[in-house]
């Protein structure tokens, strides 16, 4: 083959690969930079927008409400720690059952008007149940925590989820107002916050009372994984 | 190509040139499409947001009718779709207006007076019927229900949750910074600029290599845009997001397609405009080669 011809060919070949390798090379920066971003900081401002975290869910978007049956038979054996199963917004998650106030009502994942009308709400905010930590259930008190403040320390309440069963006992009757978070707030030691409005005839009411519970038993179907 | 030493720094300047490429678009779009109050209105219209609004209202005022003792019947003058419509209009404009620099401040300011009317004439029927007085704690609980009524319309039509964003001060930080996007698209187009000149500067022994490079700067930077751009779109990936309220979901994912449509027909015109160059290169080489070959023959 003539020196011209090869000479010819390889610089083809450099017009050719040349866009190539500089595809590569800034995709790859820009996937790199990508990762290496501080999104953290723009993802709380979205928490706090949209107060549900940006969570990806499995299909498509709205709120899919799931409803599970739950075993509320006591558990005869269990572990004390175990695994835990992340509910998704809108999933029943628990049974609370109150026996003092014939309370028994589905725990939704996820505060919104179409759950509460379905059952008590947990915050997305608070310890998932069995997790350590502060969980938040509300509901209306028109509706399923009517008697909710007739609850007494001492009073035993019993959640069921689907891995495993948590006995709470009332610790104290809290009152606070809707703009104060000490009770919904998260914290290090495990704790059951219960609340609903205070029932107001005339006006809405922004006074939310409930009850504080301190874990009892916990019963885990299946141990943690290691 | 056929000195290394200009074969490298025009890879290098082709490197530059895609980023502020990428820059300049990122930025136009921000400019032109992300921050456009009209663009803006016409999502919360195709979104039918006002519908929306209003069956989330309808549905929240009856859920709270045990609880506050006060019947739709009242709000509902207030909660048609026309004015859920004005009010997110309002809410809309006013956000938009305030990012871009134009208005100090986010906040829409409707018009309850109807509500007022109907909030007042049904507590006084109630008070009268009950023989509850009607001193100061009544005119305080007139006063509370009506602010909570008004609290609540106002964050259901505030689709792009400005109010919460400017609570948690992100507003106000986002506000200092895109007031300048357009002078910061200008800046970035003149950098642009710059670094194509020095492309050609850098071939001006052979000035058509400026073209190749310059085009395959478009070429990758368009690809860069549009892969993402497409796969968003192609794969609803927005619709995942497990936002609550639905006129808050509508408007949000409303906006980000439109955002990547926009970005996806920026980069077909930079696939179009690129292949130009390019097209324009290889005419600018064949007729140089035989510009070359006549004048050997020649000579």
């Amino acid at each position: 083959m003539p020196e011209k011809t090869v000479k010819k060919k390889k610089y083809w070949i450099t017009y050719t690969l040349t866009p190539l390798l500089l595809l590569l090379l800034t995709g790859g920066i820009l996937v790199l930079s990508y990762v290496l971003a501080p999104t953290h900081r723009l993802q709380k401002y979205l928490n706090l927008v949209f107060m549900d975290n940006l969570k990806i869910k499995s299909v498509n978007a709205g709120l899919r409400i799931r409803e599970q049956d739950i075993n509320t038979e006591n558990r005869e054996t269990g572990y004390e720690t175990g695994k835990i199963v992340y509910p998704k917004f809108g999933e029943q998650c628990a049974m609370l059952i109150a026996p003092s106030i014939n309370l028994n009502v589905g725990v939704y994942y996820g505060v919104s008007s179409e759950l509460l009308t379905r059952g008590a709400c947990q915050s997305t905010q608070s310890a998932v149940i069995g997790e350590g930590g502060n969980t938040v259930i509300d509901a209306h008190v028109n509706t399923y925590f009517s008697d909710l403040s007739k609850l007494k320390p001492g009073d035993e309440i019993q959640l069921y989820t689907t891995y495993g069963s948590f006995t709470y006992r009332v610790t104290e009757n809290i009152t606070f107002d809707q703009a104060d978070k000490r009770y919904v707030a998260v914290t290090e030691e495990e704790i059951l916050t219960l609340y609903t409005c205070q029932p107001q005839v005339l006006g809405s009411s922004d006074i939310r009372v409930g009850v504080r519970c301190v874990p009892v038993k916990k019963q885990f179907d299946l141990p943690a994984e290691e | 190509m056929k000195k290394p030493h200009i074969y490298l720094i025009s890879v290098f300047l082709t490197v530059l040139l895609i980023f502020s490429l990428l820059g300049t678009a990122a930025l136009m779009l921000l400019r032109f499409q992300g921050l456009d109050t009209e663009k803006a209105l016409r999502i919360a219209k195709e979104q039918n947001l006002a519908q929306k609004v209003h069956v989330t209202l309808t549905q929240r005022f009856v859920d709270q009718e045990n609880t506050t003792g006060i019947p739709l019947a009242v709000y509902e003058k207030t909660i048609t779709e026309e004015n859920c419509d004005a009010i997110i209009r309002a809410s809309v404009r006013g956000g938009f207006e305030y990012l871009n620099g134009r208005s100090a401040d986010y906040a829409a300011k409707p018009d309850f007076s109807v509500l007022e009317t109907d909030m007042r004439a049904f507590l006084t029927a109630y008070a009268d019927k009950n023989g509850i007085e009607k001193d100061a704690s009544f005119e305080l609980a007139v006063k509370d229900s009506l602010n909570a009524a008004k609290e609540q319309i106002l964050d259901a039509c505030d689709v792009f949750r400005f109010r919460m964003l400017a609570d948690a001060h992100a507003l106000q930080k986002a506000r200092s910074i895109l007031k300048w996007s357009g002078f910061l698209a200008i800046g970035a187009a003149l950098i642009t600029l710059l670094i194509v000149l020095f492309l050609f500067m850098s071939n001006h022994a052979e000035g058509r290599h400026g073209f190749y490079w310059s085009g395959i700067a478009l070429l990758i930077a368009s690809v860069l845009l549009m892969v993402p751009s497409v796969w968003l779109t192609k794969t609803r990936w927005f619709d995942r997001f497990s936002v609550k309220t639905d006129q808050v979901f509508a408007a949000v994912t409303g906006y980000l397609y439109s955002m990547t449509n926009a970005a996806a027909l920026l980069a077909v015109c930079g696939i179009a405009a690129g292949l130009l160059m390019i097209g324009l290169f290889v005419l600018l080489h064949i007729r140089s080669k035989k510009a070359e070959e006549v004048k050997k023959l020649k000579h």
